[in-house]
């Protein structure tokens, strides 16, 4: 028996089946394509910050990550409600993963919050890109003790400069005039080194000093809290003791039916109730007001603060500065400054000082849902070509076709008369 | 005129009824003949040869000898048509009169195959009384079949209105020729009614190869059960003995 080519089959399939399989292919197609379009289930938001691209030194991405961080982070979680049920430090991971940054242009930001519920997707991306507006170098002067003031330990890389705006702006002066001294291409000129010592220990010795101020007023707040704890408990408990030696007094003298004794005994049980129901922390107004004068004199020492911070960061760019100029014409004998060393932290502008480096340009007001397809596009036409293929395949084999008198002796009566073969009509016209 | 003389002239002559007894020659050129017919222009000398051998096994055997022959088919496009107009001239050739009428009254296809020449008088006119069955037919040069073609075509719904004046139509064709040849619809098509079921006799199945689905063909003889007398293969790559 000969073969048929598999076009000849499908050729020689009814009309019929044949719409039918490109029916099936089109009808799968379609419907393989709806599930494309399935029901929203998150929404998100965006909000748009405009970058101080002197500020951030070209990476206002990475600060702003880094503004993120895990402390600021646990403090907006909370407030979710899709998070509320998770631990702290899943609360953190998931707002994480939900938080979205990127910088479009060199001079935006954006930042995005995906979230089941769109008012919650707005909300927490405005306070998230409140918390970034809000961020400023200049409030956290104060050198944290656990950091390495080690000059040693600051990348050598550019990376450098972004984290250093970051680091508290003492730490960062610090820290800049520190690898100032030591690099034996810059700190050339003995008289800038002494003036740049002196001007280190002297804002060493002020923070210093802010520092122990600072300890010393809270060691007041707590002293002074104690003191009036005690100094409104003191009066009843001598009031007590005193009511308790004299019960003890008339009891040796009295039987307890007696009605001093009982007289006293009431007495005792008053004092006692009301040293029990007496407030174990000194009253609101007075709290409030010895609050407001340590707050008062915190900012005072805050503005101190800044005021030397002022004087450290001149000094650490007057510093670098120098070096060109030091190298080019001043100190004609001095090695010139070398590109291979790592270039000086940028000291933040005075604006993005005042202001911070970002500021919100479009904050979020509505959310957009999510368009996650389920299925790919693509994945319903395949399944409709397998289907339709399938049932070409099965039509193929039950509309096999004659192929030559062999196959019609299997199924023609024996009685019935084969007439004979009539071969394909060729001609040659005559034209 | 020889058939192999009547294969190469470069036009047909029809002698058409017209009418009223008229009749009109009318010369057709071979070329608008569809190629499949043996009557067309070219040289089809071994179909030519094959359909005579059949129509040898045709005049042996004797299981025809009603000399009314049904040809039909599973499906459409099996060569039904050309084959009964090709058998047709091979019997002619043997010197046999013979008629090809045709009983597609819902898609008549003589006309097409003849290169669209005008029926004056088709066999559904005389079905319908409108003229006498002699002034439906018209023959194919001097040696050539007749032929009696559908004019119009009919709706399915009046076919039955046709059919009761059939049988007087073979009747009378049946005296006048030695061979009928009714070139019929397919089997398995609607066109199969009940007339069929009834009055088919002894039938040629065409199957085509490489197109007609074998189940077709089982199908095809459950339906014509013992009238099912003879088969012929179109297009076989195969030479039969």
């Amino acid at each position: 028996m000969q073969k048929q080519s598999i076009v000849a089959r499908v050729k020689s399939l009814p009309v019929r089946q044949k719409l039918f399989a490109a029916g099936i292919c089109l009808t799968v197609g379609i419907v393989g394509l709806m599930p494309t379009s399935a029901p929203v289930t998150e929404y998100s938001a965006f909000a748009l910050l405009a970058v101080d691209p002197s500020a951030t030194a070209g990476f206002a991405k990475q600060m702003a990550e880094s503004i993120l961080n895990d402390n600021a982070l646990h403090r907006l979680a909370p407030h979710l409600d899709a998070l509320s049920s998770l631990p702290a430090d899943g609360q953190v991971k998931e707002f994480r993963s939900r938080l979205h940054i990127s910088q479009p242009q060199s001079t935006r930001l954006k930042v995005s919050f995906r979230s089941k519920n769109p008012a919650q997707s707005a909300a927490a991306t405005n306070a998230v890109a409140d918390l970034l507006a809000s961020w400023q170098p200049a409030v956290a002067l104060r050198k944290p003790a656990h950091q390495a003031t080690d000059p040693d330990a600051v990348p050598a890389s550019l990376l450098y400069a972004s984290l250093a705006i970051i680091r508290p702006q003492s730490l960062l002066a610090y820290q800049g005039l520190q690898s100032t001294l030591k690099s034996p291409n810059r700190a050339k000129d003995s008289v800038d080194r002494e003036q740049v010592q002196t001007s280190l220990q002297e804002t060493e010795t002020k923070l210093a000093d802010l520092e122990a101020v600072s300890h010393r007023l809270e060691q007041q707040i707590t002293e002074t809290k104690t003191e009036l704890q005690h100094a409104q408990r003191q009066p009843l408990e001598t009031q007590l003791a005193e009511a308790k030696k004299k019960l003890e007094a008339l009891r040796a003298r009295y039987t307890d039916a007696y009605p001093d004794v009982e007289a006293a005994k009431e007495h005792v049980a008053d004092l006692e109730s009301a040293l029990a129901s007496s407030p174990t922390t000194v009253s609101l107004a007075t709290q409030q007001a010895r609050l407001d004068a340590v707050i008062q004199e915190k900012a005072d020492l805050r503005a101190q603060q800044a005021t030397l911070q002022q004087q450290l960061q001149q000094a650490t760019h007057t510093s670098p500065a120098q070096h060109p100029q030091t190298a080019a014409g001043h100190q004609s004998g001095a090695p010139a400054f070398s590109k291979a060393s790592p270039p000086a932290p940028p000291a933040p502008t005075a604006s993005a000082r005042r202001q911070g480096p970002f500021s919100i340009l479009v904050r979020a007001e509505f959310a957009t849902p999510e368009t996650s397809p389920t299925h790919p596009a693509w994945l319903g036409f395949v399944i409709g070509l397998v289907a339709a293929t399938v049932y070409l395949a099965f039509m193929l084999r039950r509309f096999r076709t004659v192929l030559s008198i062999a196959s019609l002796e299997q199924i023609i009566p024996a009685d019935v008369a084969y007439l004979g073969s009539i071969p394909p009509m060729t001609r040659t016209t005559h034209r | 005129m020889t058939t192999q003389a009547l294969f190469h002239t470069p036009q047909l002559s029809l002698n058409m009824p017209i009418g009223n007894g008229r009749r009109k020659t009318v010369e057709l050129p071979r070329k608008d003949i569809h190629p499949a017919l043996v009557i067309a222009e070219g040289e089809f000398q071994q179909a030519s040869e094959s359909y005579r051998q059949a129509a040898d096994n045709l005049l042996r055997n004797s299981c025809w000898r009603s000399r009314r022959i049904f040809i039909t088919s599973p499906i459409a496009g099996d060569g039904k048509t050309c084959t009964a107009f090709n058998l047709a001239s091979a019997l002619s050739s043997r010197g046999k009169s013979v008629l090809v009428t045709e009983l597609s009254f819902i898609k008549p296809t003589f006309r097409n195959l003849l290169g669209g020449i005008r029926i004056w008088n088709g066999l559904d006119c005389a079905l319908r009384g409108t003229t006498e069955p002699a002034d439906t037919i018209f023959s194919m040069a001097e040696n050539g079949p007749d032929v009696c073609a559908v004019r119009d075509s009919t709706p399915i719904t009046q076919i039955r209105q046709l059919l009761p004046g059939l049988d007087h139509f073979l009747e009378w064709a049946g005296k006048r020729y030695d061979w009928v040849l009714l070139d019929c619809p397919p089997v398995l098509s609607p066109e199969w009614n009940s007339w069929f079921r009834e009055h088919v006799g002894p039938t040629l199945l065409v199957v085509r190869e490489q197109h007609t689905p074998l189940v077709d063909i089982r199908k095809a003889t459950t339906v014509l059960g013992a009238n099912l007398k003879g088969l012929l293969l179109n297009e076989s790559s195969t030479r039969s003995a």
